[in-house]
């Protein structure tokens, strides 16, 4: 992201007390209404929506380093006290790949999926091992394998359903290994 | 997928869901943040850059698991998905679930308990803030390895087979002594330098087992003078040492271990500096590498003394130096030359092209002693060199022969690469050569086959064909004229040469002939056999012997001698070991010389 050419903004009054207020570099103690504290960098600020950027903490970090990024509602702040000024906190040019935000969110939610619910332990690991070779997904407290197999509680190797014999026969085998390789005890016939 | 109807947990705690419907289109179109172009601003909305770096950190939440507190005190986890920055800033996020409610209870089980929601709306008068803990702000100059990781779907062989339960990584601690160890303080000074300690391996050795040294250190170097004028001695010896190592050096070896920085750059990494492969080459590599350290050694006997692994380090200062020593003997030597020569220096070129003329100028009073050494090292590579031996112009058209197979560097090759590098001087580089060559040809140099040298050379100033000069290999030859042949023709190889067949009508025994130098008489059962002598490969000698078909049983085998053959003797006799002496005039050495049909 390229910043504006510096040639005329259209400088709305957006009530220059709050714009310097917000000024960025400036750091407060900030109290918000739900009671939550913190103090913070600002680094940016827009009073159209009026919302602030803080960075938390006090002292500016270095530009590779992870930040906690606070983005609050000026509405909601009820307290301000400032604590001093700081130089530069964000760097000057500004790069935003958004694929990679993109594949970042997908990952993301595809590893919450990942997460069964209301499934044991044991039922989460075997998914997690399984996943890593074959695509499965949870259905209720089920294992879909394959899209076509179900693995059913207690997900022994009997515990499979449905599907084409010759795919049926490939999550038998391969859950009847998985649970031999996680050390797990297998009631059912392999 | 902000275009569908969005489906609202039920559960969510401030039941707006129908009423953000009309907010969903304005989402729609902030929310692609096509911030890697330059932002063109909403109508409306003000371009200032602190909004500019609103709307830029809030893009960075993108995928990012947050918090979110509400107006209510709720807190909401979720990964962001969008904003509305064209209006109030309100939010969604994906795969939201509910940690802690509005009571202020902790909601244990986040993301177990019950399915999280695929999208959850927040609008902005709700919102109070979004936590985003290690966020990872990009700039350009950072890189940023989160935005850079490998999607999950690529998975690596080790993650797949790794374990569960194995942690990835533990945190390492220094190991610290148990309190109830031994102390064993006297093994804390084992790196020690032995007099320190206080254990003397000979005593110990000669109490436990009666071992003796015998070590005299005069056996091994010389008897240091201890008397009186030990003293005078010792500082004469440091001083010399002293002039030694703090000699200026140029090989770069050298320079290391006396601490000298020698070249300027710092970007010589480690495989120029140790390698033995000499870079820049254009020749044969692996000819390099197996002369480059003979060459290392022969260099430093030169007056030079260097030998930079780097090209073009030293430019006229060297050539300058070489000017000097030859000042007389090369009167046609010109700077140009010089300084082209060397602007690529390479050791071994100048080395060549040092030792090619003080073998013939001996007033060139220069200390270069090794192109007898280099010679025969370069024997073992060059097939013909060895066949180089007059002025004639015979060696030079072996030369264009041996073309293909030889790959040695030369003088010839110096100007070689000269020439291709600075084209434009080729001329003049190659006739000053001949020119000097033709002035010494009463000296008994090659002046005719330099001339045709350098017509080779200009001929061909870009081929990489290195052109084997015969003044090197004269150089190199010196030290065996006497055992060559003067009278013997030059070697060529003749790739479409058929092979030898020895003809039906050749003198040919029918029957064992007891003759001493090739025969190799038939014992029935011997397996194999085969003896093809070398005889025709000398003018005047005997003719070749071998063995009658007919005394070959059947089952043996047996090259017929109309089969193309080498004349190569396979010996393979289980049974008589035979000795295979060729006649006098036959080196072994040199098989193929003078070898008429081919």
């Amino acid at each position: 992201m390229k910043k504006p050419p510096a040639a005329a903004p259209v400088a709305k009054d957006d009530g220059e007390g709050e714009g310097a207020k917000f000024a960025m570099g400036k750091v407060y103690s900030v109290k918000l209404i739900t009671g939550d504290e913190f103090n913070g960098i600002v680094l940016a600020y827009d009073s159209n929506p009026n919302f602030v950027s803080f960075e938390e903490g006090m002292k500016s970090k270095k530009p590779g380093d992870l930040k906690n990024i606070r983005m609050v509602n000026a509405n909601f702040i009820t307290e301000l006290k400032n604590l001093g000024k700081v130089k530069d906190p964000l760097a000057k040019k500004h790069l935003i790949l958004l694929d990679a935000l993109k594949s970042k969110e997908r990952d993301a939610i595809s590893n919450i999926e990942r997460i069964g619910i209301g499934v044991t332990v044991e039922a989460q690991i075997i998914f997690d091992t399984l996943s890593k070779t074959h695509p499965v997904r949870w259905v209720n407290t089920d294992i879909l394998a394959m899209g076509e197999v179900l693995i059913r509680s207690p997900y022994h190797s009997d515990c499979v359903f449905g599907g084409p014999r010759v795919v049926n026969n490939e999550v038998k085998r391969v859950l009847g290994l998985t649970r031999k390789k996680l050390e797990l005890t297998d009631t059912g016939d392999n | 997928m902000n275009n569908q109807p969005f489906v609202h947990s039920s559960s969510s705690s401030n039941g707006f869901p129908h009423r953000r419907v009309e907010k969903v289109a304005g989402m729609n179109k902030a929310q692609p943040f096509v911030k890697n172009t330059e932002y063109g601003g909403e109508a409306g909305s003000v371009d200032t850059p602190s909004r500019q770096l609103l709307l830029f950190l809030t893009t960075c939440n993108i995928g990012h698991q947050v918090e979110v507190h509400l107006k209510n005190g709720s807190v909401y986890s979720g990964i962001f998905h969008a904003a509305d920055v064209e209006k109030d800033f309100g939010i969604i996020l994906k795969m939201a679930s509910l940690i802690r409610d509005s009571r202020g209870t902790k909601s244990h089980s986040v993301l177990v308990s019950k399915p999280p929601s695929k999208t959850f709306i927040i609008p902005a008068n709700e919102l109070v803030q979004v936590i985003a803990k290690d966020l990872p702000v990009c700039s350009n100059n950072v890189s940023n390895s989160v935005q850079s990781k490998k999607p999950l779907e690529l998975l690596t062989d080790s993650t797949i087979s790794q374990s569960y339960h194995v942690d990835l990584e533990r945190e390492l601690k220094p190991w610290v002594p148990d309190d109830d160890l031994p102390d064993c303080s006297d093994l804390e000074n084992v790196f020690d330098d032995p007099w320190k300690r206080g254990w003397n391996q000979f005593e110990v050795n000669k109490t436990l087992f009666g071992v003796t040294s015998t070590f005299d250190e005069e056996l091994y170097t010389t008897k240091l003078e201890r008397g009186p004028r030990t003293r005078e001695l010792e500082e004469q010896a440091l001083r010399i040492a002293r002039e030694i190592e703090g000699e200026n050096t140029r090989d770069l070896h050298v320079a290391e271990e006396r601490g000298i920085q020698l070249s300027g750059k710092f970007d010589i990494d480690e495989e120029t500096k140790y390698s033995s492969v000499c870079p820049h080459n254009r020749f044969d590599d692996t000819f390099y590498e197996e002369e480059e350290d003979i060459l290392l050694d022969g260099c430093n006997n030169l007056t030079f003394g260097d030998s930079s692994a780097s090209d073009g380090k030293k430019p006229a200062s060297t050539g300058k130096v070489y000017e000097e020593s030859w000042g007389d003997s090369l009167p046609s030597w010109n700077n140009t030359i010089v300084d082209q020569s060397w602007s690529n220096s390479n050791k071994h070129t100048r080395q060549l092209m040092s030792e090619q003329p003080s073998k013939d100028f001996p007033v060139a009073g220069s200390n270069i002693r090794n192109e007898s050494l280099l010679g025969e090292q370069r024997n073992s590579k060059i097939v013909g060199a060895s066949l180089y031996k007059k002025p004639s112009e015979e060696s030079v058209s072996g030369l264009e022969d041996i073309n293909e197979d030889a790959a040695t560097s030369d003088l010839a090759c110096l100007q070689l690469r000269t020439s291709e590098r600075q084209s434009s001087t080729d001329g003049r580089l190659v006739s000053s050569f001949s020119d000097t060559a033709k002035s010494e040809s009463s000296r008994g140099w090659p002046g005719s086959s330099i001339s045709r040298n350098s017509e080779n050379s200009a001929a061909s100033p870009v081929s990489n064909r290195p052109i084997l000069s015969p003044s090197s290999s004269i150089g190199s030859l010196s030290s065996e004229k006497s055992t060559l042949n003067p009278n013997a023709k030059e070697f060529k190889l003749n790739p479409n040469a058929r092979s030898f067949k020895p003809s039906p009508t050749a003198t040919r025994p029918q029957s064992p002939v007891t003759d001493g130098s090739f025969y190799y008489p038939p014992v029935p059962p011997m397996p194999i056999h085969i003896a093809y002598g070398m005889g025709a490969a000398f003018p005047g000698q005997q003719p070749m012997m071998y063995n009658n078909a007919t005394q070959l049983s059947p089952n043996q085998a047996y090259y017929s001698p109309n089969s193309p053959q080498y004349p190569q003797q396979m010996m393979v006799s289980q049974q008589r070991p035979v000795l295979f002496m060729p006649p006098s005039p036959y080196q072994p050495e040199m098989p193929y010389k003078g070898r008429d049909s081919y």
